[in-house]
Parts: structure tokens; sequence; C-alpha cells
């Protein structure tokens, strides 16, 4: 049997299982509709605004880090996977298979200083950088 | 561990749940519709056994911990020691107001609960849980469990967004940060198991873990990962805890910052399917540190007690969840980010990278 007939089949059950618990939920709940009910919650105060608000700039920086990042996994897992073959078999030498993702891992670590350099990684400023900055020409 | 050749509680090539099922009650011999019927049920039983622990440590235990943390009784009035709050709780969660505000985004507001809960379900797909109680064992295994637990990140960015609320907007953003930001130490450190064991595979890297690290004559200390590599498990530990976003790093749901996050404005059944999401989120990442990490369902006394082992395991990591929830201080929204890329994602580097030269100089 194909092995991911049961995953595919679990998928189904972590589906049906919600959807089951929607369903008797369904059946059973009272439903009392008030306009005063369905106000935004904003800590019993009369929502001000809209809810898209400007939020800090930040989240994309990490994003962008992260896209990097998370390629950078995609292609070490192959390199995990065949490592102890590799070294195991005498066919190449330790030197030969570490060195190259020696050479990767640091080349994105020189990435990551730098971005932890530019302030990429840091959430927010101190007045003091805030001060700096603001000198700077 | 019991003296001399350890015993293999988990073989690769054994066969899984669903052909175990199968043989025993005779679908097997009704073609593919008797596969497909033996591997729902198989994916059933697992999915319930899941759903049975969190119905266990959501309404009931949670409680009890952390009242014996505070000094406090807890539930202790329907059943032996309060267990038929679990009843009690469902019952009432499931028959309150569904309130929808006004102004949500409809269809993404009702497919984020559902895809919480169901994207963590997915994972145990190949989680060995003891002999032969194992959905699937394909190659990719460990790389199937990081790529389906991060869909949950989804689920709570469509939940936070499509709440149209400012609290659950914030909520929702800070949950992808910090699962972005934790994600990649979790899988470099879970890569450097992949460098002992050699494969994907989980039941491999099960069996990897069955020798015998020191044997000290009466008793044997198995090649359990933790034991080989300390400083990748606590590691590991830690940037699970961020994934699953428990405390110290609950920042997307602090109830003192933003009310409640991305849950905010969702109740009655939403609401349960999205705290049944995270518990089985625990849970996820209690499997996967039990069978990367400590051995998977390996322990001492005869094979079949697997399961018992597997999920003291997973509880052991759902009560640590709960101390720290008692005793650690939460950290705020910059320390989480810092923490995350500049510490653990250096040191998981470090890790991976030392693993590599240790192991390169053994073999």
């Amino acid at each position: 049997m194909n092995e991911w007939i049961a995953v595919g089949m679990l998928a189904l059950v972590g589906l049906l299982i919600p959807l089951a618990m929607m369903a008797v939920s369904y059946l059973i709940r009272p439903s009392v509709p008030e306009t005063s009910k369905r106000a935004t919650y904003e800590s019993g105060e009369v929502p001000t605004g809209g809810t898209r608000i400007r939020f800090n700039i930040q989240y994309y920086m990490v994003a962008l880090l992260f896209l990097v990042f998370d390629i950078e996994t995609v292609l070490l897992f192959p390199w995990a996977v065949v490592y102890l073959d590799a070294v195991e078999s005498d066919a190449v030498s330790l030197l030969e298979i570490l060195g190259p993702m020696l050479v990767f891992v640091a080349i994105l670590l020189v990435g990551l200083a730098w971005a932890w350099r530019s302030g990429a990684v840091q959430w927010a400023r101190s007045p003091y950088q805030v001060e700096t900055e603001a000198d700077r020409p | 561990m019991s003296r001399g050749a350890p015993e293999m509680v988990l073989q690769v090539g054994e066969p899984m749940l669903p052909e175990r099922i199968g043989d025993l009650t005779g679908l097997g011999e009704f073609g593919v519709a008797g596969e497909l019927i033996a591997a729902f049920l198989a994916a059933f039983i697992v999915g319930n056994l899941m759903l049975a622990m969190t119905g266990l440590a959501g309404p009931w235990a949670k409680r009890k911990i952390t009242a014996a943390f505070t000094d406090r009784i807890a539930v202790n009035q329907i059943g032996p020691a309060g267990v038929g709050i679990i009843v009690a709780d469902a019952v009432r969660l499931l028959s309150k107001e569904n309130i929808i505000p006004e102004n949500v985004d409809r269809p993404a507001y009702d497919v984020a609960p559902i895809v919480v809960a169901s994207s963590a379900m997915l994972g145990f797909a190949v989680i060995p849980m003891g002999t032969g109680i194992q959905l699937a064992d394909p190659e990719v295994g460990l790389a199937y469990v990081f790529a389906v637990s991060g869909i949950a990140s989804l689920g709570l960015v469509m939940a936070g967004y499509a709440s149209s609320n400012k609290y659950s907007l914030l909520g929702g953003l800070r949950a992808v940060a910090q699962n972005i930001a934790y994600e990649i130490p979790l899988v470099v450190t879970g890569m450097s198991v992949v460098l002992f064991a050699g494969s994907l595979q989980m039941s491999t890297i099960v069996e990897a873990q069955s020798q015998a690290l020191i044997d000290l004559g009466v008793v044997s200390i198995p090649q359990w990962y933790a034991l080989v590599n300390p400083f990748a498990f606590v590691l590991f530990l830690i940037a699970n805890f961020a994934e699953v976003g428990r405390n110290p790093f609950d920042t997307p749901e602090a109830p003192t910052e933003i009310v409640a996050g991305y849950q905010t404005e969702y109740s009655s059944v939403y609401f349960v399917l999205i705290y049944l999401g995270e518990f089985l989120h625990i849970f996820l990442g209690g499997a996967i540190i039990a069978t990367i990490f400590l051995g998977g369902p390996a322990g001492p006394g005869p094979a079949f007690l697997g399961i018992v082992w597997f999920l003291l395991k997973i509880w052991g990591v759902f009560m640590m969840t709960q101390w720290l929830r008692s005793a650690v201080p939460r950290v705020r929204i910059d320390q989480l980010i810092e923490i995350g890329w500049k510490g653990l994602l250096v040191l998981s580097f470090a890790n991976l990278l030392l693993t590599a030269i240790i192991v390169g100089l053994i073999a």
C-alpha cells in the first residue's frame, strides 16, 4: 500500500473532526442577533478608525531574512542526509564533504552579520540610536 | 533498559498501522477499497487518540497543574479528581452562541480555525507511537513534519487579518514573525540529528537511537540523541516552545498586551478549534522531540509498552510547557525577535557545524 494514502486519510480525518464539531455546535447553540453584540472588540470602547493600521516595518525585514535562510535549510537537507554515508565510505575525504558546506554557511552568516549590523533584526531603536542617526548628513 | 542487547522497539520496514488493521479485519483482501477503509480506520484511531490527549490536557490537566503551582485545588466536583469537567466543558463551549463580528472577512474568518486545527493533526501521520503504531513512514519523514507544522502560521495570520480587529491583526503578525524567527533554529537543530542518523525517515532515526551508549553492567544507557548531543536537545526545546507559542514565548497572544491576539474575536466552536489546534501543536512538538531526541517509543519492558513510553514522553514535554507557564515571565516582542535571530540562529549553526565535525571525526 502506498504510504501517502494513510497521510491523505489523516488529512481527511483532520478535516472531518473540526467539521463534525462545527455541525454539533450548529445544532445545539442559540442565536440571538443584536447589533451591539457584533461590534468589533476594543476593550469595551467604541472602535476608533479602521483596522488596517500601519504596523512596524520590521515584520517585512524579518520575513525577507527568513526567505533567504529557509531556502538555505532546504539546500542543507540533502547534504545532511548523505553526510554520514559520505564520511563512512572512503571515496571522499572529510574536507571534501565538509568544506563546501562550511563555505556556503559562512557566506550566509556574513549576510546575517550584515543584517544584524544594519539593524534588520532589531525591533526598536534606542533613543541614543535615533539621536545619532539624526545627526548623520 | 534491560541488560545485554537492548530490545528493538521499532524496526525499519515493519508493517504500518493501516496494513495491520487491514490484516486484522480482513479488509486487505478487498483490493483498493479495502486498503482505503483500513487506512481511514488507522487515521481515525490516531486522530482520535490525539484528540483525547488534548481533551485531557486542555480542560483538565492544564487547570490541575496550574493549580498545583499556585497552591490551589482547581476542578474537583464532577467525577474522580474532576475529570468530568472535560465533558462538561465540551458541552459548554460547543453550546455557546457563535458571535461573528460585523466587519470580518467571511470565508477567511471561518476557514482559519479549521486550518489551525487540522494542520497540527497532519504531523502525527509519520510519528512512530509504538510497535507498528505509525500511519506512514515516508523517507522524507522529518522534513514532512516540519513542513506541515508550519502551515499553522498561515491559519494564525488568516485569523488575525480576517477578524478585522487591531489586537487580532497585531497578534497574527506577531505569530508569523515569531514562527519564522524560530523555524530556522528548529530545522537546523533537527538537521544535526539527521547527521547522526543519516536519514530523514522517522523509523530509521528511532532505530539509530536503540544502541547502547554506555553499558554499566546492570543497566545500559541508550544512545538517545538527547544524551549524545544535549546542546542540540536544549536548543531544540527552546525553539520548539517558541514555535508552538508557549511561555516564555507566548507574545502573539499576550493577554496583558493585546487581549488574546489572533483569537480575540473568536467564540463558541471557532474558539474551541483554535484552542484545540494549539494543544495539538504542543503535543506534535512533544512528539517530534520524543522521536528525534528521546528514542521515540523506546523504554524498559516489552515492546508493546512502546505506546505508553511514547505518551509519557509527550506528556513530559507538555508538563514542561505548563511549568514554564507558571514559572517564567514572558519576553517582549523585541526581545523575542532578537533571541531568535541573534541568539538561537547563531547557536544552531554552531551546533550543526560542531556535530558535522564530530560525526566526521568519529566515522
